[in-house]
This record gives C-alpha cells, structure tokens and sequence, in this order.
C-alpha cells in the first residue's frame, strides 16, 4: 500500500528536505503534495486523499496549532495522522499540540532516520488500530 | 560590569554555542568563534527572527550568498552547483535563524517558560546589513573551515524584565 503525504512548512527547503527524508525512509509513497501554512494545508485535504500529515507550528496565516484543531472537528481529517516537525521546545505547547491528539512530534533539527522512524510507529500503529 | 552587561553577554555567549551547534548538526558546517566584521561591505543575505518571552529582542543572522548556497546543498544532501539548492539559498539562511532562535530560547529560558519565535524575515542586503554593536546588541561571528564569516547580532530590547 502506498501513502499519500502532505507536508506543510513556510520553509520552502524544509519541504525538500522532509520529501527527501520520507524516500530515503523507504516509505511506500504515493503523491506528495506540499502547502506553505496550516490553511492551504486545508484546501489540499478538502481536494485530495491524504494518509500522513507532517506539518511545522510557526507558520503565516494559520499555525499548526490550528491547523490540527480544525482537522480535529471535520470528520473526513480528524483520523489523519500529523506528525509535528518544529523547533519548539515549550513542554506546555507540546502537551497542548499532544492533547489535540497529534500522532508524533519531531524537533528541528532532525535527522532522516527520525523521520523514518517516527513514519514507521505511527504507520504501524494506525495498522494495528484498524485491526482491532 | 552591570547586570543587564552580564545579562546580554551571557545570552550573546549561549547563541554563539548553540549557532555552531546548529550548523554542525542541519548542515553538516563546522565553525569556530570569529570576530565580527562590523561594517563590511559586501552583498550579504540576512535572515532577521524576533523572539518574546521573559526577554524579548531579535537575531539577525547574515552571510554572503554563495555560504548560503553551500548551506542549502549540505541540508539537501546535493552538491553547491544543484540548481536546487542555489534556488533555495535565502530559504536556507531563514531556517537555520529558526532553528538556531527555536533551539536558543529553550537553551537560555527553559523548556518550562512559554517564549515565542517570530517567522524569519530574510532579505539581500548590499552591507553586512546587522545592527551595530551598543548597550543592547551584541555582534557575533563564526568561521567556518573554509574561512568565510557567519555574523550574528542579538538585540535585546527588554533586558531588565527577566
């Protein structure tokens, strides 16, 4: 099965580096599609079939704070797994960003093989929750 | 030496730490302290952030365009001469101030303390474009192996609220 992915960051070399990171992970990789903030990361879940999120907090427009709170309250996203890629450090907004039920959170500066083993958990887990 | 001296100082002194650190670790570049080059007039990249908190202030990080073409193809993973990474060049030197502010804040005021980093502005500028050293900034520098200078200034605006 191959994953569609969506990678959200104002960060244009981010972008290219975290799709690098997903590859080079050997993801099964459908389409990767890429937005600059939380709300065009929104009008390209509403067009598209998308299987993982990874997303930046500090974006223009709306953060990814955000972002995930209004995934949460649509049907269609809310199960859509987001893993957060930051430079944040704040224990309190990590638990807020945790208890808006993110799936993983990565700190920039990060390494491909914490991309690849933060995809590998939370793929497995997903599996394993549709087994049950 | 005052208080708020040994304050900015103290915080000048974590960023340069934590700058080279970040270019080791984004970038794979290794850099040593260098003395600032306060004036230099050469075309330069600058990559601005603010940062609120206990203190709050801006860094501004510059460096000529072609280290920050090297500095794109290290985090890509490709080579200076990629049309890739000279087009991601100024993109570069505003995520590096990002993480270098992101990872800054959480190094001087503490995981526990709510600090917010602004997004970086990034922009060409004919001179070396940072604010000169006074009472509230402090200018830094890192070399890297090849010799070429990273400036850094941290302007702290509200030193005597922390």
């Amino acid at each position: 099965m191959s994953y569609n992915v969506l990678i959200v960051d104002d960060s244009e070399i981010i972008r290219s580096v975290v799709r690098k990171a997903i590859v080079m992970a050997g993801v099964d990789t459908g389409e990767i599609h890429e937005a600059a903030d939380g709300l065009a990361a929104l009008e390209t879940l509403k067009g598209h079939w998308i299987d993982i999120v990874f997303a930046d907090i500090n974006m223009p427009r709306m953060t990814g704070l955000e972002m995930v709170t209004q995934m949460a309250k649509d049907g269609l996203t809310r199960s859509i797994p987001v893993i957060i890629i930051s430079t944040e450090r704040s224990i309190a907004r990590i638990d807020e960003l945790q208890s808006h039920g993110i799936a993983a959170y990565i700190k920039k500066p990060f390494r491909p093989e914490d991309i690849r083993d933060a995809v590998t958990r939370v793929l497995a887990e997903r599996q394993g929750g549709a087994g049950e | 030496m005052s208080d708020r001296t040994a304050l900015i100082d103290g915080l000048a002194s974590s960023l340069s730490r934590v700058a080279a650190q970040v270019f080791e670790d984004a970038a794979y570049i290794f850099t040593e302290p260098a003395e600032p080059a306060e004036g230099a007039q050469s075309p330069t990249t600058t990559a601005g952030i603010d940062f609120h908190g206990a203190v709050s202030g801006r860094i501004v990080i510059a460096a000529e365009p072609e280290f920050c073409a090297d500095l794109a193809a290290n985090m890509l993973g490709t080579e200076t001469d990629d049309p890739e990474a000279g087009g991601k060049a100024k993109s570069a030197l505003g995520e590096i101030a990002n993480i270098i502010a992101g990872v800054w804040v959480a190094d001087v005021f503490g995981a526990d303390t709510l600090c917010t980093v602004g997004i970086p502005l990034v922009e060409d500028t004919p001179s070396d474009g940072l604010p000169a050293s006074t009472e509230n900034c402090r200018r830094l520098a890192l070399s890297d192996d090849q010799g070429r200078n990273v400036e850094l200034a941290l302007c702290v605006s509200s030193p005597n609220e922390a």
